[in-house]
């Protein structure tokens, strides 16, 4: 059993799980270069899927998209096993921990202790690492922690297994093998290369910049087709899906920046550079809106201009992320 | 967002901190700790007050005896029937059915414990209710 782990205190739960496996295997990156080689950036509106009641919102991609592209394209083999039973699930865990092997886990939040109180809700996408465990409890790594933390066993069994939307069914995942010295310059451009496409050039106006113009839209006739507490609702939900914690700040636009910025050096691509400093404005634009936004909440107020003026909030960071995502797709067109 | 404009209001991270993104003096990225952010706050009062009221309401039906006390602990756990019987494995309809005092008062601890399970709680408590919600 492992004595302690190189705990890496992320923005995001995936990104960051999957930066400390790395770190532990040897492969040193930052948790920002992660989200980006992962393509962990997205948006996605989804109104005819509801969580407590209020439409789906996504700043990033899908729960495990990131490792999975991850460990595609940085030559990682990594396994990942789910259990149709708890008690199987549990003992695997323990011989895998028992080998030194730090583990993977996708877990609900609901059902665990260690969080704020207010932030438990039924969410089964959160990733954390377990390194080690003592009697009835697991040591974890949870990357949103500033620290390492202990979580009772019995706990962790029920978030491992928790039910719902995509319920985890106690899935795990460890590094098999790992190059320590990757082609990270194909990484940087695949990653590039599918968040660039996801944004711009998905044919539905749900997702990506067409999503979050459409989110203008009916943001903008909330007033009108909601009673004043669902509009106030709806909003909220908007709000937290960007600021609540694990996004890094503006829906992890202000993380992807860091990512540009890092690339553009990797690559020796300025243009990235000037990417990064535009997705940055874009994320202080989206900050604006939370704050307009929460205004409204704080007042109660479903006044049709109030909410039409954050429609053009939303507008203009659709705008200038349709602008950023360009900007690296041309860089992306010109040879090396 | 500049590493001054990174937020430290006290909020609901119950005196963690979580990991912003931030460009320091000279533009670089820097990973700042946030005690929490005001507005974040806010947004999140406004969706608990929702799920807090549904337990509250359930706690006021279970009191006065219109359903059981498996209605209140169901809303507790932030669920609804569906997600009830994803958990414990029974069907909704039967669900619904144990919602009625009169059923849930003769139903066997075999059950019960599955429903205990479900929410995470002893069998024992299952059938109580706490002061306040």
């Amino acid at each position: 059993m492992l004595d302690n782990f190189d705990h890496v205190h992320s923005a995001h739960c995936e990104s960051g799980a999957f930066c400390a496996l790395l770190r532990h295997h040897g492969l040193k990156l930052s948790e920002a270069m992660v989200f980006g080689i992962g393509s962990g950036l997205f948006f996605l509106y989804m109104p005819f899927i509801k969580v407590y009641g209020l439409p789906l919102i996504s700043y990033r991609d899908m729960p495990n998209a990131i490792i999975v592209r991850g460990a595609r394209r940085l030559g990682v083999r990594l396994r990942k096993q789910r259990f149709r039973d708890a008690d199987h699930g549990m003992r695997t865990l323990d011989t895998m921990l028992e080998s030194n092997q730090p583990v993977g886990m996708q877990t609900g939040v609901f059902w665990l202790p260690y969080f704020p109180r207010d932030l438990r809700f039924q969410f089964n996408g959160h990733h954390v690492i377990a390194y080690a465990r003592e009697a009835d409890h697991y040591l974890l790594s949870d990357s949103v922690f500033e620290h390492v933390v202990r979580c009772p066993a019995d706990d962790l069994r029920r978030a491992r297994f928790s039910k719902g939307p995509l319920a985890p069914k106690g899935m795990l995942y460890h590094i098999e093998s790992i190059t320590l010295e990757p082609d990270l310059k194909s990484a940087a451009l695949a990653g590039l290369r599918t968040t660039v496409s996801r944004m711009l050039k998905i044919p539905l106006p749900l997702m990506g910049v067409a999503g979050i113009r459409r989110l203008a839209k009916v943001v903008g006739a909330w007033p009108t087709h909601l009673t004043r507490h669902a509009a106030n609702n709806h909003l909220a939900n908007v709000i937290r899906m960007q600021e609540e914690i694990g996004t890094g700040g503006a829906g992890f636009r202000f993380m992807y920046a860091a990512f540009l910025a890092e690339a553009a050096d990797l690559l020796g691509k300025p243009a990235l550079r000037e990417a990064s400093d535009m997705l940055s404005e874009a994320g202080d634009r989206w900050r604006d809106f939370a704050v307009e936004g929460v205004q409204l909440i704080r007042r109660g107020e479903s006044a049709p201009a109030a909410y039409d003026s954050l429609a053009q909030m939303l507008l203009e960071c659709a705008r200038r992320e349709e602008l950023v995502f360009r900007t690296i797709g041309a860089v992306l067109q010109d040879p090396p | 967002m500049k590493l001054d404009n990174v937020p430290q209001d006290d909020s609901i991270l119950e005196g963690h901190r979580r990991a912003c993104y931030a460009q320091d003096a000279d533009g670089r990225y820097v990973v700042a700790p946030s005690r929490g952010w005001s507005v974040e706050a806010i947004a999140n009062r406004q969706a608990l007050a929702d799920v807090q009221a549904r337990i509250a309401a359930a706690l006021e039906s279970v009191r006065a005896g219109r359903v059981s006390p498996l209605a209140y602990h169901m809303a507790r756990c932030h669920m609804d029937t569906r997600l009830l019987a994803a958990y414990s494995g029974i069907f909704s309809l039967r669900i619904r059915r144990h919602m009625r005092p009169e059923v849930f008062a003769r139903l066997p601890d075999r059950l019960l414990q599955r429903y205990a399970d479900a929410l995470g709680m002893a069998l024992a408590t299952l059938k109580t209710l706490p002061d306040s919600p």
